[in-house]
């Protein structure tokens, strides 16, 4: 029962705390300081748990395995916050195009919905994003990956080969 | 509870987590892509929770430790089985839409060749062609006449889901900065 309290607790804290915070004042580096708290949290409840009078004063979970299997669940529930924060922040384009067609009311013609995007929002700043990332480089001759690049797309890129897909999303 | 019990649980989820994998990966190849992507996630995760279930079923039949125990470490291993699902989804779902993917892909296709040169190959137009075909196979975008009108409201509910979500963990205040 520990196990589930205190890997379901941690992250739900540290989510509370964080919508405390924002609302006082929400850092222009958002991701990464949530990823650090998140983290922060799980190394502290694992350093806490390793003192033996500690583990009746909070509660902690008995024993090195069931210390490990709240820390993975904190982290997978940690975890799962972060890419959900993250996805709150990016413009789905697709999710742009239904909800054009739904406010429309009659239905949009496929040049209109090209004139809801431009290719400097949606190529450019992430061709930037990218640059700045490391993983393309811009030099006199044109624009190319670099390895790091080439291995990112290379890690997604896979399953698709196992599945077989021919067509390119995007 | 005792490491060999936890030792179970973790193998099991271990065991679900795989299954869904293969799951999804065949369903996808063995159908000729008559299965989609998406669904084949959902099939995958279908098959997981099917092992995950048998698993747990068997370990509590076996199991040492206090019955309570057991019930919470199983309904831990339940979640911990939706995250990485979740993971997994996010994962695949990147490299069949993200943009950010596709561009990576045409730069290695054009070679070393001017930054304009990729306007070519993939531009917003193009974006919008992939995006508009895989709506409307989705049924969330039909088309009447030359007009592409709305379908089914999924894409909208958890568009509608995102902004709520965006107001309760980021507050109107940022919600409207966005939007200025």
């Amino acid at each position: 029962m520990r196990v589930l309290l205190w890997g379901l607790g941690l992250p739900f804290a540290v989510m509370l705390l964080q919508i405390v915070m924002w609302r006082i004042r929400r850092p222009s580096e958002d991701i990464r300081i949530l990823a650090w708290i998140l983290f922060s949290a799980l190394v502290f409840f694992i350093v806490l748990s390793i003192f033996p009078g500690a583990v009746e004063t909070f509660s902690l979970p008995v024993g090195w395995a069931s210390v490990a299997y709240a820390a993975t669940l904190s982290a997978a529930v940690s975890v799962l916050y972060l890419i959900t924060y993250f996805g709150l922040e990016e413009k789905s384009p697709s999710a742009l195009i239904v909800i054009a067609a739904e406010q429309s009311r009659g239905g949009l013609r496929f040049e209109e919905v090209c004139g809801l995007f431009s290719d400097h929002e949606f190529i450019f700043k992430r061709v930037e994003g990218m640059v700045a990332g490391g993983q393309m480089c811009v030099d006199e001759k044109g624009i190319r990956l670099t390895s790091k690049g080439r291995l990112f797309m290379e890690a997604f890129v896979l399953p698709r080969r196992i599945m077989g897909l021919k067509h390119w999303g995007g | 509870m005792s490491p060999t019990d936890l030792g179970l649980h973790a193998i099991v989820l271990i065991a679900a987590l795989a299954f869904t994998s293969l799951v999804q990966l065949m369903s996808v190849r063995l159908s000729g892509g008559k299965i989609g992507v998406v669904l084949s996630l959902f099939v995958g995760f279908a098959g997981g929770l099917i092992v995950l279930i048998l698993g747990e079923a068997a370990i509590a039949t076996r199991a040492q430790s206090a019955v309570l125990d057991n019930l919470a470490v199983g309904l831990a291993n339940l979640i911990l089985f939706v995250c990485c699902w979740y993971f997994y989804f996010h994962f695949i779902n990147i490299g069949e839409a993200s943009l950010r993917i596709r561009v990576l892909r045409e730069v290695e296709r054009i070679e070393v060749r001017p930054v304009e040169h990729l306007l070519e190959a993939y531009n917003v137009r193009t974006v919008v062609e992939t995006r508009v075909q895989r709506l409307l196979s989705d049924g969330q975008l039909v088309r009447q006449g030359d007009l592409l009108a709305p379908g089914k409201p999924r894409m909208i509910l958890v568009s509608k889901a995102f902004a709520l979500l965006r107001l309760l963990l980021l507050g109107r205040a940022a919600i409207s900065a966005d939007d200025t």
